[in-house]
């Protein structure tokens, strides 16, 4: 399925949820998750979390549905809503008893865990990834929000800085800085 | 270009949106400097390694219990008037442009009836306010009374226009104070659905 086509049967999704169809909302739900929960993923650095994060995500776009713009992209529009669900958790988990960095200093939580539930999970991460990762999860959390949706969500400034809402002169300079921050960290590749 | 320079300028020049003549000149030193140019593949390898995570793959059970708590919520729907939501702005442009000719045709109106007041006989406490007027000005503004007779004269006809048509201001006021109404209406509805939006819808 092409992108417009992808975009026009999720536009058709959405109609038909409006008009009370429940049913068209579990289809946008299987069609989304995945991709939802691995930029969810990538900024928490537990699953649980971000599995909660990601119920949350679709919950909060189920109410809101009414104020989607159907010209725009849907996927983006979860993308936003997940990234800024993640910056508010890490914040209020920075403001709980136990910050992030002292979690994976003290090695209870690997930086990059992957789900045990699939066998996919199973598959070694390239140490390369797994060291960058590692320096990412220490970012502070727009920094940290920047880099993977630019990275490995592949998303353009201009989409970050529409998401994050933040100009993109912002947005360019959290990525090169975070980025000099994990080249800090991981020293040598 | 020196080395420290170069380095501060390497993320940029990386994201390709260093201007000219800069890029050139980095370009120029990396390719001569061996600890400069190091550190532009550092760069080059993080984002590389970053592309190269692989997707995580949540459980199915993620997927059962999102849209078994969706089914709980209540439905979403159209919404009512969100036409009105999200045209609010144009809705509050238009009622205050409307209240805004009103108020200029208002204005004109009681300007011209009170001018006018001295020509017009019977008019009661109307004609002894123009009159009024009409001598603050004439004391006044001396080589400016032309002007305003000129100006009078010019209104005459939409004044009597106007005249006739006088009682219609109290109609101005009453359709004023209900699209000001309106707006105050409006704008609260926007603010009660601001306050429940999360921060981060578009
Ligand atoms: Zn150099």
């Amino acid at each position: 399925m092409s992108d417009s086509e992808a975009g026009r049967e999720d536009a058709r999704l959405i109609a038909r949820c409006l008009d009370g169809d429940r049913p068209a909302f579990d289809l946008l739900v299987s069609r989304h998750y995945r991709g939802v929960y691995n930029v969810i993923y990538r900024m928490l650095p537990s699953s649980d979390d971000a599995a909660d994060v990601t119920q949350e995500a679709f919950l909060r776009a189920y109410t809101r549905l009414d104020t989607f713009n159907l010209g725009r992209s849907f996927p983006a529009w979860l993308r936003a809503i997940a990234s800024n669900l993640c910056i508010d958790h890490l914040r209020r988990r920075r403001s709980q008893t136990v910050s992030l960095d002292q979690r994976l200093e003290s090695g209870l939580e690997p930086a990059d865990e992957s789900p045990d539930a699939s066998p996919e999970n199973q598959l070694t991460v390239a140490e390369d990834s797994r060291r960058v990762l590692a320096a990412v999860h220490q970012l502070p959390e727009k920094q940290k929000a920047v880099l993977v949706l630019r990275h490995i969500e592949g998303m353009k400034l201009n989409e970050i800085a529409e998401a994050l809402r933040m100009p993109v002169g912002t947005v360019k300079t959290m990525l090169f800085r975070g980025r000099a921050a994990v080249r800090e960290m991981v020293g040598e590749l | 270009m020196n080395c420290s320079r170069v380095k501060s300028l390497l993320e940029e020049y990386f994201e390709e949106s260093l201007p000219e003549p800069q890029a050139t000149a980095v370009a120029a030193h990396v390719a001569t400097c061996t600890d400069c140019a190091a550190e532009l593949r550092q760069i080059e390898r993080v984002v590389a390694a970053l592309a190269a995570v692989p997707a995580a793959v949540p459980s199915e059970e993620l997927l059962r219990s999102i849209t078994a708590r969706a089914a709980e919520l209540p439905r979403p729907d159209r919404g009512r008037m969100v036409w009105l939501r999200r045209w609010r702005w144009a809705v509050v442009a238009a009622g205050t442009g409307m209240a805004a000719v009103g108020a200029a045709a208002s204005a004109v109106a009681v300007l011209v009836w009170l001018g006018l007041g001295s020509h017009v006989p019977g008019s009661g406490w109307v004609a002894d306010a123009g009159a009024f007027l009409r001598r603050w000005v004439d004391a006044t503004s001396g080589g400016m009374v032309a002007l305003w007779e000129q100006a009078l004269e010019a209104v005459y006809g939409l004044g009597l226009a106007l005249q006739a048509a006088a009682p219609t201001i109290g109609v101005y006021v009453a359709a004023e104070v209900g699209i000001l109404l309106a707006i105050v209406f409006v704008l609260r509805m926007g603010r009660r659905r601001e306050a429940v939006r999360p921060t981060v819808l578009i």
